[in-house]
């Protein structure tokens, strides 16, 4: 489970671009791309500051008008699909539990 | 403010997801190899850690395509004579120096050193990466690329008269292209490249997207094919041009193809479908299509960011259109299509 202290980071095996607005994340051991919106992409370019996730959900809260119960289940929701998927990983010390 | 253009919230659903082609389009995919050159060589941790070795011979042969010289040395007679017997008017005596070339030097690998199994030849190989180098390892043969913006490439291979009929040579002439092309701010694209007058409609996609397909309605519509498999892109002063390779996908086995550069009108991402369509990209979307379809070096993460702004440049110069297709009559439309729209 990601908290909102959880720290997250790119994995070593992902690379990841801002195209135009969007993202565009390879994962060159399993041969996979990637294209993420450009809220995705937002939330990718947010990992680099090593933000905890509550400040990251902070962020996007101030820069997208909805409500703040859909942010933290859009992102946390989000944020676990690139954890699974060996995206991002825990950067935080401890296994995100 | 919504979260996504059209109002939507959910970020994953935006996702899409595409698969790297397998490094040559007619070998067995293979994604996650358990450890390097296992599959084909006995002492994988002995692999050359520097180019040096005992040379075949003292034979040169230049081969040259896509505005650059490929300068073969080391090659006993035997290989010298197939690699011209098989790569003909693209064989040159000298590379001049005002050309981009690269050097392969050719030497002698013990055949105990490999894999002794029942197979003949394929197109599948392992690839490895370090800073500034690239290693590859097959059938019978050792690799290695060494340097970036210029190269060096050695081959170690027990085979003589095998060296082009087992596909040794060319396999590792498709790496060293890949990485040339790159340098040069280029790409080696699985592709299939249609003349049009004298521009190119160049069509991309994975395997069984309809290269093959659209290459052969190209030719019943009497257009001009360079490859339907593999094509070089280069940005040039004049802008994107394409040029055939010598890696010949199924109908340049069986038939002549066009020669010669053409300036690119438009690069399309084959897509089947029952009603012709053209879509435009995003540029995202645009550069991860290509990507997939960029082998040998679209794993190599010490050149990612060098493959995505080579991409990025391609697709600021030219349009990215997914195209629909249909395999029948109305590719004659289609091109008409890519051309005006």
């Amino acid at each position: 489970m990601i908290r909102h202290t959880t720290v997250l980071a790119k994995s070593s095996d992902a690379r990841y671009r801002n195209i135009g607005g969007e993202g565009v994340v390879v994962r060159q051991s399993a041969g996979e791309v990637l294209v993420v919106n450009g809220v995705g992409a937002r939330v990718l370019d947010l990992l680099e500051t090593r933000t905890p996730v509550g400040g990251l959900l902070d962020t996007l809260a101030a820069e997208y008008a909805i409500d703040r119960a859909t942010l933290e289940c859009d992102v946390l929701a989000y944020l676990q699909e690139l954890l699974d998927a060996g995206i991002i990983e825990d950067a935080s010390g401890g296994s995100p539990d | 403010m919504p979260m996504h253009s059209d109002g939507q919230t959910a970020m994953t659903g935006a996702r899409t997801e595409e698969r790297i082609e397998p490094a040559n389009s007619r070998g067995s995919p293979r994604l996650a190899p358990a450890a390097f050159g296992e599959r084909f060589l006995r002492h994988p941790d002995l692999f050359p850690a520097r180019q040096s070795g005992e040379r075949w011979g003292e034979e040169r042969v230049v081969v040259h395509f896509a505005g650059s010289d490929y300068v073969c040395d080391g090659l006993s007679t035997t290989q010298a004579a197939a690699i011209r017997e098989r790569f003909g008017a693209l064989c040159t005596a000298s590379a001049p120096a005002a050309r981009p070339s690269v050097n392969i030097r050719v030497f002698r690998a013990a055949a105990a050193d490999f894999v002794d199994d029942d197979r003949e030849w394929e197109f599948d190989f392992d690839l490895d990466y370090a800073p500034g180098v690239v290693r590859f390892a097959g059938f019978h043969f050792m690799g290695r690329l060494d340097g970036t913006a210029t190269l060096r490439a050695a081959l170690w291979t027990p085979e003589d008269s095998r060296l082009v009929s087992h596909a040794i040579f060319e396999n590792v002439l498709r790496v060293v292209a890949a990485y040339h092309l790159l340098g040069q701010g280029g790409v080696l694209l699985h592709s299939a490249a249609v003349a049009d007058g004298p521009g190119a409609h160049v069509f991309f996609g994975p395997s069984g997207a309809g290269k093959s397909t659209v290459s052969r309605l190209a030719l019943a519509a009497h257009c001009a094919v360079l490859s339907d498999d593999m094509n070089a892109l280069r940005l040039t002063a004049d802008g994107v041009v394409a040029e055939k390779v010598p890696f010949a996908g199924d109908i340049g086995q069986t038939q002549e193809t066009a020669d010669g550069s053409y300036p690119v009108r438009g690069l399309f991402r084959l897509e089947k479908g029952e009603i012709p369509a053209l879509r435009a990209m995003g540029a995202a979307s645009a550069v991860a299509a290509l990507l997939e379809c960029a082998p040998f070096v679209n794993r190599n993460p010490y050149r990612y960011d060098e493959l995505v702004a080579a991409l990025q440049a391609l697709g600021a110069r030219l349009p990215v259109r997914v195209l629909t297709f249909a395999p029948d009559h109305r590719f004659r439309e289609l091109l008409r299509m890519g051309t005006v729209q």
